[in-house]
């Protein structure tokens, strides 16, 4: 493919990922409704609630709130163009986590007892998926030799199926579902982070989290890698649907856990099982080296 | 050195329905202290009730707006005490059928709001749609959904028809498994029992010194109920029941009496149902009360007491309200040190704060 | 219902002693503190209590503004009622302070006492008065 091709696609990916990001949480939100016995809110939900944000009034306890919104966005946005570009996975991380650093910074900034209780729980949370998340992408750096997600060959859901697993567990956290939706428990901590964001900001701190979810939903499509492109896309939707269905079904049959047990369980659970499946390919599968 | 900050939960909150106010000292997401502070909703209705008898039958259903049935009968129980009247059989079980009612749509509200509080959303849900068949049962007996206005000092003034009474029990049976699906649920669910159990504990001392009542005072090993005293319709021919009670007294038994005297009340409609005989529905009564008397009831959240002093003219000398909810959101500021930031309102919604009632 | 009654020895002694007497068989439990205006200077405080299936009284006259002992040390559950008595009818309880409701300070004091004469200076006079200054 060459260059001129790879980057209009880059940029097309970047553009586009968010917004089917944004109809997916619509779809989300309506089969949860349907779950839930109710009718639920129109498909394209979510758009409307964004246009109505950025059309509202302009109100910001201090300015750094707004520089920290825009550095989330800006740094969610590169990791995407990255991964869009078919780049380096690890920088793709990196840059992920940065960006969600600096919405708990947006949070601490503002000086208000939920603000400040909800960032400490936004820190916790990530302390709690980010090694796990960290380890996925190692498990596959270790298994295709390469960070470079160009490189990935198709089999990736036969050799990492552990991984998989984790990965839907690190999902269920940055997706906010119960049991694990600690940071923005609406009947603790109002909101949680964003409790002093409002207008064109919370928009800007709402597409920027559809961006995060866009990268992690990327990387799930990796582990479909099919030569044929209507096949390979095809996967790749079932792979992202199955993963959102089964996110949305353990949300409706649990309760929110503590943030002890939230820790705990991906510390250890997590961990255990990607290290098992490292442990798998690099000893009692094909035997492998580095 | 530690850090203290407070956290005001303050009148508004997306976890209280009604304005209370917390102002809780945390020390690392530890309750160290609590201080209450209630009086949002205070409008006089003691002083508002003073000056028409009459009227106050309806104006005392508006003191709460679920255990509206309640205020209501207590208060015109009162008055037929002072008067002296006997209320018909027939009314007795019409005012037994509509409180039974009004306690099934309050217990399914307070358990569908403890799951909302615990981030059980689905399960809130479904609480929810429940209720919704209840409240177009009472809609259909009645023609209102929350304030019933059936009642009158003497009797009632509406009547439960033979069709009626025939669909209030067909449908009765349609709702009672999906009452006991939920009720599987909040006894055995996981994640459930790892929010509720051992969280928010009040012992019997305690619960004694405080004087609660109610499911609150039930979960914490005092099996006393109202209804045994046989007040309204509860003394009658035909009607048995048992008081539920548990002696944990953690959120999980507060939640677990209250589902258990969903299904008894199910019960309870049906043995009124088949008692309802031919027969008046109200006594008459000319002029006005002269008197002091007192009457009690059991609310979905406890005892309920009203006293009434009148002189004899259609004003009221004195009417003192004494509502459950008064009772049981005190016991708070005991229960609430040493439980973590996230049991706060799991801990509160299981006493069942009905801050309308308190303030009146 | 038992009501023993209209005896006028000072609540402060009288109802302590029959709290702590060792009749305690079964729980005595706490139901309502409230007070009543008799219009003539006096108030009538009630306490009502449960003992085993039945239901006790102890009524007791008082002088308005008079100043009683709490009972809020045997019974936890009497600190509130003792306070609403405060701010409805004006009657103190040592150590116990008022302000259970939010009233503002401008507004009625003690709003369920009766008018002493009827038609001037009731309760609707004296809002009305509030409204004028505010």
């Amino acid at each position: 493919m060459g260059d001129l091709t790879l980057y209009a696609l880059a940029v097309f990916l970047t553009l586009t990922a968010p917004l089917a990001v944004g109809l997916l949480m619509g779809v989300d939100r309506k089969l949860t409704a349907r779950m839930q016995n109710r009718v639920g809110p129109p498909l394209l939900q979510p758009f409307y609630d964004l246009f109505k944000l950025l059309g509202k009034e302009r109100r910001l306890i201090n300015p750094s709130q707004a520089y920290f919104a825009l550095g989330y966005l800006l740094l969610e946005g590169t990791s995407l163009v990255v991964l869009a570009a078919q780049g380096d996975l690890l920088v793709v991380f990196f840059l992920s986590g940065a960006g969600s650093l600096f919405l708990v910074l947006g949070a601490f900034s503002a000086r208000s007892p939920f603000s400040q209780m909800g960032a400490q729980r936004e820190l916790l949370q990530i302390l709690a998926y980010e090694p796990v998340f960290f380890l996925i992408i190692v498990s596959i750096g270790i298994q295709e030799h390469s960070f470079i997600s160009r490189d990935m060959s198709q089999n990736l859901i036969v050799t990492l199926p552990l991984s998989l697993i984790a990965l839907v567990a690190v999902l269920v956290i940055k997706l906010q579902k119960s049991p694990y939706d600690i940071a923005h428990a609406h009947t603790e901590l109002v909101s949680g982070p964003l409790v002093e964001y409002s207008g064109p900001y919370l928009a800007t701190v709402e597409l920027a989290r559809w961006a995060e979810i866009a990268v992690v939903f990327g990387i799930l499509t990796l582990f479909w890698n099919d030569p044929e492109p209507v096949a390979a896309l095809l996967g790749k939707m079932v792979l992202v649907f199955a993963a959102l269905f089964t996110t949305l079904v353990i949300d409706n049959v649990t309760a929110r856990l503590t943030r002890r047990r939230m820790v705990t369980f991906t510390l250890s659970f997590g961990i255990a099982l990607v290290a098992a499946n490292i442990i798998w390919n690099l000893y009692l599968g094909q035997g492998v080296g580095i | 050195m530690s850090r203290i900050s407070t956290i005001p939960f303050g009148p508004q909150h997306p976890s209280f329905l009604e304005p209370l106010h917390l102002k809780l000292n945390l020390e690392e997401e530890r309750v160290v202290s609590v201080e209450l502070s209630q009086g949002y909703n205070h409008r006089g209705m003691e002083y508002a009730m003073e000056k028409d008898w009459k009227r106050d039958a309806f104006l005392s259903e508006r003191v709460c707006g679920i255990c509206s049935f309640h205020h209501g009968t207590t208060y015109c129980q009162t008055i037929e005490a002072i008067a002296g009247l006997q209320v018909p059989e027939r009314a007795l079980i019409i005012r037994t059928i509509m409180l039974e009612l009004q306690r099934i749509t309050s217990h399914t509200l307070t358990l569908g709001h403890i799951a909302e509080a615990v981030g059980y959303e689905n399960l809130f849900m479904q609480f929810f749609r429940e209720r919704e068949e209840f409240m177009r049962l009472a809609n259909l007996i009645s023609g209102n959904r929350v304030h019933y206005s059936m009642n009158w000092p003497g009797g009632v003034r509406r009547d439960i028809s033979p069709e009626t009474a025939k669909e209030l029990e067909n449908k009765l049976d349609e709702m009672l498994p999906k009452l006991q699906m939920l009720d599987g649920v909040v006894r055995k669910d996981s994640t459930w029992l790892k929010r509720t159990k051992g969280i928010g504990v009040l012992t019997k001392e305690q619960a004694t010194t405080w004087a609660v009542v109610g499911p609150v005072a039930r979960a914490s090993g005092i099996p006393y109920d109202v209804r045994l005293s046989g007040n309204a319709g509860y003394h009658l021919e035909g009607i048995r029941f048992e008081p539920v009670w548990r002696e944990e007294g953690d959120c999980w038994a507060r939640a677990m009496v209250r589902m258990d005297e969903t299904l008894q009340s199910v019960d309870l409609i049906r043995q009124c149902l088949g008692q309802l005989r031919d027969g008046p529905l109200v006594a008459q009564f000319k002029g006005h009360p002269n008197g002091e008397g007192f009457s009690r009831n059991e609310a979905p959240r406890g005892e309920l007491m009203y006293w009434i002093r009148a002189k004899g003219e259609s004003k009221l000398d004195r009417v003192k309200i004494r509502t459950p909810a008064f009772v049981n959101i005190p016991p708070l500021a005991e229960m609430l040190p040493g439980c973590e930031f996230p049991d706060v309102p799991v801990i509160v919604v299981s006493v069942d704060p009905c801050v309308c009632c308190t303030d009146r | 219902m038992t009501d023993e009654a209209g005896v006028s020895t000072d609540p402060n002694v009288d109802l302590r002693a029959k709290l702590m007497k060792a009749d305690r068989s079964g729980p005595s439990r706490l139901i309502c503190i409230f007070p009543l205006d008799n219009a003539d200077g006096t108030l009538d405080m009630i306490y009502m209590f449960q003992r085993k299936d039945e239901v006790i009284q102890y009524r007791y006259k008082v002088k308005e503004g008079a100043e009683l002992d709490s009972i809020s040390d045997l019974y936890k559950g009497a600190w509130n009622m003792e306070r609403e008595a405060i701010d409805m009818f004006g009657i103190r309880f040592k150590g116990v302070p008022g302000g259970l409701f939010l009233m503002p300070e401008t507004g009625i004091k003690a709003p369920l006492l009766k008018p002493k004469v009827p038609t001037v200076g009731s309760a609707q006079d004296v809002a009305t008065e509030v409204k004028k200054d505010v």
